[in-house]
């Protein structure tokens, strides 16, 4: 759902720029009230100047808790471990302990929370999970020589896809694999 | 030299880049339009051949455009302030000889790793570009490097050779007014704080960058951390992009005053802005790491919180000023006034995107989809490129205002449409980079990702044809012009 609020948000700025932009080309005055018109808009600047700040700070204070990165302070044992490795250009789910597969189908628990441990053989890759509808629901880098940690409670069971969001070369766009959330 | 033949000479140069700029990215945008005919299914040009055009694209716009506004703003600046010619020209030939570079590695040598040459893919190709293309890559982005920082530096030395460093930086305006304060005019505040402080200091990052791949070509055993190489490639790329919409707003705070008839002039709270986007500038690219956990999280929120405040002078500041401009000055809607205030309005809009995608949050649905281009196409194609055609269009003489502004229309109508695609496609999570979507194994996302690229492709075309008629009167007049003879460049 974030995508579509900001999508949506982005659509109802830039109409309310284009509007703000119409209303200001079609202004019309004689040139001697040149002055009077400028010092109308400086004072609106003023008032935008005050707001914008507020409006960035408030933005700030309630977005940048959001954050997906792993806490070590806040932390909670996850209940499944995946080890998630990037080579050009397939994807290795390896299940910890708590995790099942069938065959060589991942499978994942409903409701419990999942750590994905995520890196790379080769070059960068990024390790994205999209519903069956399509919807991208989380990602993460695949980096050589680093490991991300990647935390997701699946609350939906169904079939899952791992798309590659870093271009990786020739075979970027084809760089998938599957599993199922039970 | 008296300033009549130097006005000459800096015309000539300039005139070689009106030429050249045009041509140029007709070329690239139609590279542009074959990735997405390639997406839409509507040609079949090969994955190795797509990857080597959106590597070419990605660099040729890039850099094209920084370039030409630079250029511009040199040209603009000769009021003020003298260049060296020799390293005027040197740019230029140094350009041309990197571009050539360029277009040879990728198009012959099928160089492919995306502007970004994201370490370690440049040097594990897999079969797919050879040795000798990934040499010619790094030599020519090196060749364009040392050019464009050339430039930079002699910009920067003549203007600091004219007004001192604190004072092409306007810091005189925040103390108390003095008779013998030094004014200046925008354009060299922005040039300064704006571009060629930061535009320097990340050009040699970029250098640095380019000498270890250098090393790693020549002795393959050697390896880099992969993060701080991927923050060094944004610190350069990020800002240099940033740093060509400013060179374009520095054109606008020069010409649009010519227009409406208002003075626009330096004062406390122009140079506190243009002084904070110096700091700031430097600081938002950490927002292309979001992704990485592994960065430190401290540098995931100066990301946030730079991106953030980037857009309080630049609004407060420069919208509110253009506002200030125009607002019932009675001016004409002449084609490069219509090109700024156009611009200006495609900026916001772009900026407005990139600020909600440097959301953390935000980003974790957004990064790499099609918003990215989204939000980066509009401030370019419908923002700092507008701004360009107005500079270009002042500089070529030409007069036939009705048959530009038809084609300024196609153009943004064209532009709209294939941006609407773009961000359609990031809210659905169309993962951009994609050579074609069918591999997508996702049914209904491979369908709507192939439809966009075809409507896309259309509006593509419009804006082409919108270019066409743009360029036609640029060139014209450039003609027309040079045939009058050149106007010197007015002293100050």
């Amino acid at each position: 759902m974030t995508a579509y609020y900001a999508a949506i948000t982005t659509l109802l700025v830039s109409l309310a720029i284009v509007a703000i932009a119409l209303f200001v080309s079609r202004s019309r005055l004689p040139s001697e009230a040149s002055s009077a018109a400028t010092s109308t808009v400086y004072r609106i600047r003023s008032v935008y100047f005050v707001i914008i700040l507020v409006v960035a700070v408030i933005s700030l204070a309630f977005t940048l808790p959001l954050t997906p990165y792993p806490n070590k302070y806040s932390e909670k044992k996850p209940d499944v471990t995946v080890k998630a490795i990037g080579e050009m250009w397939s994807w290795t789910l390896t299940p910890g302990a708590d995790a099942t597969s069938a065959g060589d189908n991942l499978i994942l628990p409903v409701g419990k929370m999942v750590e994905f441990e995520v890196s790379s053989k080769d070059v960068n890759h990024n390790f994205a999970i999209y519903n069956s509808a399509g919807e991208l629901i989380a990602q993460v880098q695949a980096m050589p020589d680093y490991t991300n940690r990647l935390f997701y409670t699946f609350n939906v069971p169904g079939h899952y896809y791992v798309l590659c969001l870093e271009y990786c070369g020739l075979a970027h766009h084809a760089m998938n694999t599957e599993f199922d959330v039970k | 030299m008296d300033d009549e033949q130097y006005g000459k000479a800096i015309r000539s140069v300039t005139q070689l880049w009106v030429w050249t700029v045009p041509a140029l990215f007709l070329v690239l945008v139609l590279l542009g339009l074959t990735m997405r005919f390639n997406q839409a299914g509507i040609i079949d040009a090969g994955a190795d051949f797509f990857y080597a055009v959106m590597t070419l694209h990605g660099l040729g716009m890039a850099g094209t455009a920084f370039v030409a506004g630079l250029a511009g703003v040199t040209y603009l600046l000769a009021r003020y302030v003298r260049v060296n010619l020799a390293i005027a020209w040197a740019m230029y030939a140094l350009t041309v000889l990197g571009i050539v570079g360029l277009v040879i590695a990728c198009l012959i040598g099928k160089f492919g790793p995306g502007w970004y040459l994201l370490y370690p893919l440049p040097f594990i190709t897999n079969g797919v570009w050879p040795d000798w293309a990934l040499l010619l890559a790094v030599l020519s982005l090196i060749v364009l490097g040392v050019a464009w920082l050339l430039g930079q530096i002699d910009l920067f030395r003549a203007l600091v050779a004219r007004y001192g460093l604190t004072n092409a930086l306007a810091w005189q305006y925040f103390g108390k007014q003095s008779a013998g304060r030094v004014e200046i005019p925008p354009i060299v505040l922005i040039s300064t704080a704006a571009c060629l402080v930061p535009g320097i200091l990340t050009t040699i990052d970029g250098a640095v960058l380019l000498i270890l791949y250098l090393f790693k070509w020549f002795s393959p055993s050697l390896t880099f951390d992969p993060l701080l190489l991927k923050n060094m490639v944004f610190l350069w790329g990020h800002t240099l992009v940033n740093i060509t919409m400013y060179l374009g707003l520095a054109m606008v705070y020069e010409l649009l005053p010519k227009y409406t008839g208002r003075p626009w002039k330096t004062n406390a709270v122009v140079a506190l802005s243009w002084n904070a986007v110096l700091f700031l500038v430097l600081l938002a690219f950490f927002h292309h790491l979001y992704m990485d956990f592994a960065q430190p999280v401290s540098l995931q929120y100066i990301g946030q919180v730079a991106s953030y405040l980037s857009a309080v002078p630049a609004t407060v500041v420069t919208v509110f000023g253009v506002i200030g401009q125009v607002y019932r000055s009675g001016m004409q809607w002449r084609f490069v006034p219509l090109c700024f205030c156009l611009g200006i309005v495609g900026w916001v809009i772009g900026g407005f995107a990139a600020v909600v995608d440097s959301t953390i949050t935000v980003n974790s649905a957004f990064h790499n989809t099609l918003w990215v281009p989204a939000h980066f196409h509009t401030y370019f194609i419908a923002g700092y490129i507008l701004m360009l055609w107005g500079f270009l269009y002042e500089f070529s003489g030409s007069a036939r205002e009705g048959l530009a502004k038809t084609g300024l229309w196609l153009l943004v109508a064209g532009a709209y449409g294939f941006l609407f695609m773009f961000y359609l496609g990031g809210a659905l999570g169309v993962p951009r980079r994609f050579a074609a979507y069918g591999s997508i194994p996702i049914t209904s996302l491979a369908t709507i990702s192939e439809r966009m690229a075809f409507i896309a492709s259309a509006f593509i075309v419009l804006l082409i044809i919108g270019l066409l008629i743009v360029f036609g009167v640029i060139y014209g007049g450039l003609a027309n012009r040079a045939f009058a003879g050149s106007a010197p460049v007015p002293s100050q």
